[in-house]
């Protein structure tokens, strides 16, 4: 079943491929409409529109980690019938998981859901920061 | 006006990079994997690379230290424009000899600003 809702998810990536690509070839008719036209209050609304568009492709990211995680399991349990597993092999794999996420909402649903092994002692090393969406860092 | 490598693996993305870039007057050309972009910068020098990390045949960060290894990309401005906010991954592009980290969704005049900053 996993590997249905893995294909699924395949599938649905594919699919939204097409509407978004049309819409992102819309949206640069109109910037281009727009400058040529020498209307610059559109300017504002066109950057919004460039913005927004960038959630499908977290959106895209996001499933994708999922799917391959999900992959992952798949084939973990199936081999596991035959080897077995240690906690510390589900433990890898979650951290593995954890690491391809992309928002601290996406991190702490996971591990609401999934804590950490020993997750309940704080930990004494300082917590390195994840950069927030949209965030710009010079070197 | 300067030109501007723009890599991402995702079409619709080079083309929001590219309008935001495009739109302040920038002249922009476009790879959809780092093995392109390398092919190339070895041809052509550019003023300024923003890329994608997550891409096949070559990530993000690995086209930036190829990059700093060409002779004509040593000072190159290279910005990584990622989903990545994880900060270990942030700490390798640096490493690797990023110029500065940008995370997705980014906001278009924010990103003109940040171009306009480093190409100075």
């Amino acid at each position: 079943m996993l590997a249905v809702a893995v294909s699924q998810l395949e599938l649905a990536l594919r699919e939204s491929q097409g509407p978004l690509q049309h819409l992102t070839d819309a949206i640069v008719r109109i910037n281009q409409a727009a400058r040529a036209a020498g209307t610059p209050q559109l300017g504002g609304e066109l950057a919004v529109c460039l913005e927004q568009l960038q959630f499908y492709d977290r959106m895209t990211q996001h499933l994708s980690h999922l799917r391959d995680f999900m992959s992952s399991m798949t084939v973990a349990i199936e081999s596991g019938t035959r080897d077995g597993h240690s906690e510390a092999d589900w433990e890898r794999m979650r951290n593995r998981f954890r690491e391809r996420l992309i928002s601290d909402a996406q991190r702490g649903l996971l591990d609401l859901i999934a804590p950490a092994a020993g997750a309940g002692a704080p930990s004494r090393e300082p917590q390195l920061q994840h950069a927030e969406p949209g965030s710009i860092e010079l070197f | 006006m300067s030109r501007i490598l723009a890599v991402d693996d995702s079409a619709s993305m080079r083309q929001i990079v590219s309008t935001a870039l495009q739109g302040a007057g920038y002249e922009v050309v476009m790879a959809a994997d780092g093995d392109e972009a390398l092919e190339f910068a070895r041809r052509e020098a550019v003023d300024l690379v923003i890329t994608d990390v997550n891409m096949p045949n070559m990530d993000g960060i690995t086209l930036v230290r190829e990059l700093r290894r060409l002779a004509a990309y040593r000072m190159t401005p290279l910005l990584v424009l990622t989903t990545e906010a994880n900060p270990e991954k942030k700490a390798e592009g640096k490493s690797a000899g990023a110029t500065g980290w940008v995370v997705k969704p980014f906001n278009p005049e924010r990103l003109l600003a940040t171009v306009a900053k480093v190409l100075v």
